[in-house]
């Protein structure tokens, strides 16, 4: 009896595991299987602290840039997709528009912005500090290039709810966005947080004086009070490691739009699987349209294949990996199990040999 | 029978399957245990500390496994005589990684730190009973089957665990975070080796009676490595080619994420993609060219090259590169040039070495090898931490660190071993450093022979 519940216990532990693993993810996993799959769209981020949450809804990017020559390009985006562009000669005070087609990077249609410019702009608009570096970093190698990057001021100003106690995983979506769920007494107003960073090349000199960091100025104001977050970046790269940032997607279902915080969040920045106003697949309840979760979607294969597939892999287990885990270690005690099983049902005669 | 025994002249290969298993486990809470340098990131910035707190794993080898090694040889209690160390070392382990994730601060997380690398050492006794286990005419499969199922466990390692670290999952009402998801599975893995050794192993005592103890201590052990003046030359060429093997150490996945950018699923992807290059290419490739290539110039073309890539790859990266920062596929390329021209220098300097070495030291001169080693691997990993910290406060803005200054140490390293190695190389020319392992050699046929043994020697 002794040796049969020996024998019993690695079996036993590994089904517990792997019931466990199935427990964990039972919810999405039916969803899954055998929910409705409609596309959706990540629509905000919550950003979790220990003692408040923000929900950030909207975000408006002005990048304003000065080249060698004087000349300067201002682009505005509006949830990272540019919506006006302007260019001006040197010394010129009035500004022609650009079409916005000439923004897009690695096209030809460019005009009067080089290959180069576009990618800083690409960059800058959705990077954060350290992007912007890099990228004066690269503008700089061409010192003889009048129309390289010189300065970059990037203003963010993140729309949402601020110092929220708590943050609901159902959200509403209507005509105005998102916005939590609850009586309207205990949301709090739309707010924003103004995030401004000037980052100056003009003087190689300077920048050498301050051991290569470009970053001249910076500011950040939440409503109109000045912040003084952990790390001199904007709103989504600014945090402590401990700070939670949680994608919000929105999806529609029989002309009826649903808004849900994901289960799944990541520290010290946005998960690189899940991009912010980007798309992605959901996956919701046939019966209650409001169950859903959210499949990253890493899009067909483009420009570096293995930073494609590290998007595919980072997609893949941040949603399965915790559950696979734990269904592996139960695997793997089950699988030592049976071969114990096997020993005493079936010895060996190799050890009479 | 279903419970395993050492010292079989012959055993079931599923034993060896099971053992093998097992030993992936093992391996998966080492792997596991290498996220403790971004735990430690968390709450410490200096790379110093970080570097300096991973090195105690190789002052521990030197005062923690090679006692315990030494101690589990000559003794025997009724759970035998590796098991106790064994045990005891997992139950300690498994709370370390229960606990870490669990904690906030630095000072409890450097106990705990340090506690796992100390028994980390003492568990070190698991090879010997492995080996105990599986005899020596089933060991070469054994090991193929062992390095099988070691690349399958380093690629899921690579892809699925390593880039959870950040993650955070909510389900069923609580929150579960990758670090604690990493660590637990870590636990469980070698919960389940502590389970499996303790039900399912027994050590059966040996018949021959324990080798006598020197009965000097510490110090008289390491009196006896360094007497014998005939292996000096042999520490130096192990000293030289650990300068020239120097790495970045715990500070390496600090290059990646936090100076480059990457995530820690970039840095898993990279070493999967890595790995398979190596397996399915270069290990092979480099196998078919060194059976045509001399040991001595196989060696020269390892050490040359790797100091030649090192350089490149800096220079490269600082001078070419317009950010300063590879992109995943020129790291794999640089990464994999280095690993193929490194493997050139590993097959041969083992043989090489025991050229060198007279037949009746060789075990003084391994033990004298190992101590070198560790040693000299302790100094270049601390000097690495100092350098990256002292190269940011002269060069970086505040609170920036330039960890691919560690390439610039780690080349000067390597010039600083290859002219040892230069000066070994000269001095065997000259005829001051015998290759002792071959001329002293006398064949037991030759001995046997009196027309062919030692001149003047009687009958």
């Amino acid at each position: 009896m002794k040796r049969f519940l020996i024998l019993c216990v690695f079996p036993l532990v590994g089904l517990a595991l792997i019931a466990l693993g199935v427990i964990v993810s039972w919810t999405q996993l039916c969803l899954r299987l055998d929910g409705g799959k409609t596309a959706g769209r990540v629509a905000g981020m919550a950003i979790v602290r220990r003692d408040a949450c923000d929900l950030v809804t909207g975000l408006d990017t002005t990048l304003a840039l000065t080249l060698a020559n004087g000349e300067q390009v201002r682009v505005a985006y509006r949830d990272y997709a540019p919506v006006a562009a302007q260019y001006g000669a040197r010394g010129s005070t009035t500004p022609h528009a650009l079409p916005l087609a000439a923004l897009a990077p690695g096209t030809n249609a460019g005009g009067q912005l080089t290959r180069e410019l576009r990618t800083v702009l690409a960059d800058a608009a959705r990077g954060d500090a350290t992007t912007i570096r890099w990228a004066l970093q690269r503008e700089g190698r061409h010192a003889d290039e009048p129309t390289r990057v010189v300065r970059l001021e990037k203003t963010e100003t993140a729309r949402g709810y601020f110092g929220m106690a708590t943050l609901s995983a159902t959200l509403v979506c209507d005509a105005d966005g998102i916005r939590p769920a609850g009586a309207p007494a205990s949301v709090p107003p739309r707010g924003t947080v103004t995030t401004r960073a000037v980052f100056d090349a003009t003087d190689p000199a300077a920048l050498l004086r301050n051991k290569g960091e470009s970053m001249t100025a910076y500011l950040q104001l939440r409503g109109s009070v000045t912040n003084t977050p952990e790390k001199k970046d904007f709103l989504l790269y600014c945090e402590p490691y401990a700070t939670e940032f949680r994608p919000v997607f929105t999806y529609a279902v029989s002309d009826r739009h649903h808004a849900l915080l994901s289960h799944i969040g990541r520290h010290s920045g946005p998960t690189l699987a899940i991009i912010l106003y980007g798309p992605c697949w959901v996956y919701y309840d046939l019966q209650q349209p409001a169950r859903a979760v959210l499949i990253a979607d890493p899009g067909p294969p483009a420009g570096a294949w293995l930073a494609w597939f590290s998007r595919v892999c980072e997609g893949t287990f941040t949603q399965w990996g915790s559950a696979a885990l734990i269904i592996l270690a139960g695997i793997i005690f089950i699988l030592i199990g049976l071969i114990q099983i096997s020993m005493a049902v079936w010895p060996s005669t190799r050890l009479w040999l | 029978m279903h419970v395993i025994e050492t010292q079989h002249k012959n055993i079931p290969w599923r034993w060896v399957i099971a053992i093998t298993i097992l030993k992936q486990a093992w391996i998966l809470a080492l792997f596991a245990s290498g996220s403790m340098t971004f735990t430690m990131r968390k709450v410490i910035a200096s790379p110093m500390i970080i570097n300096s707190v991973s090195s105690l794993d190789v002052l521990f080898n030197v005062i923690v496994a090679a006692p315990c090694l030494y101690i589990s040889d000559r003794i025997w209690t009724r759970y035998g005589r590796r098991r106790p160390f064994v045990l005891a070392a997992w139950v300690i382990m498994v709370t370390c990684l229960f606990l870490l994730p669990l904690v906030q601060h630095a000072l409890p997380m450097g106990i705990i730190i340090v506690l796992w690398l100390i028994f980390w050492d003492v568990n070190s006794t698991f090879d010997m009973l492995y080996m105990e286990i599986i005899p020596p005419p089933q060991r070469a499969r054994a090991s193929a089957i062992g390095a099988w199922m070691f690349n399958g466990t380093l690629m899921l390692s690579a892809v699925v665990i390593s880039g959870r670290f950040d993650d955070i999952v909510h389900s069923i009402g609580f929150t579960l975070n990758g670090e604690q998801l990493i660590y637990w599975f870590g636990a469980a893995c070698l919960l389940l080796c502590f389970l499996f050794v303790a039900l399912f192993v027994r050590e059966r005592k040996p018949l021959e009676p324990p080798p006598p103890s020197h009965g000097r201590g510490l110090a008289g052990v390491v009196g006896n490595l360094f007497a014998e003046k005939t292996l000096w030359p042999v520490y130096l060429l192990a000293f030289s080619t650990v300068l020239m093997q120097a790495g970045l150490g715990a500070i390496d996945p600090l290059l990646m994420t936090d100076q480059w950018g990457y995530s820690k699923q970039d840095m898993g992807t990279n070493i999967f993609v890595g790995g398979m290059i190596n397996l399915v290419i270069i290990i092979p490739l480099v196998g078919l060219i060194a059976e045509r290539m001399k040991l001595l110039t196989m060696f020269c073309l390892g050490v040359g090259g790797a100091l030649l890539f090192q350089i490149l790859y800096y220079v490269f990266v600082q001078f070419i590169l317009p950010d300063q920062r590879p992109s995943i596929a020129q790291m794999i390329f640089f990464g994999q040039c280095m690993s193929a021209i490194g493997q050139f220098s590993g097959i041969a300097m083992l043989p090489l070495i025991f050229e060198y070495i007279p037949r009746d030291q060789m075990g003084t001169a391994q033990a004298g090898l190992n101590f070198v080693r560790s040693i000299t691997r302790l100094l270049t990993l601390n000097g690495i931490g100092i350098w990256v910290t002292t190269y940011s406060r002269l060069f970086k803005p505040p609170g920036q660190y330039d960890y691919f200054s560690g390439y610039l140490f780690m080349i000067l390293m390597n010039v600083i071993g290859c002219a040892f190695l230069v000066y070994f190389a000269r001095q065997v020319k000259r005829g001051i450093i015998k290759p002792l392992g071959v001329t002293g050699f006398i064949p037991a046929e030759d001995a046997a022979t009196p027309a062919t043994a030692a001149p003047g020697a009687g009958p």
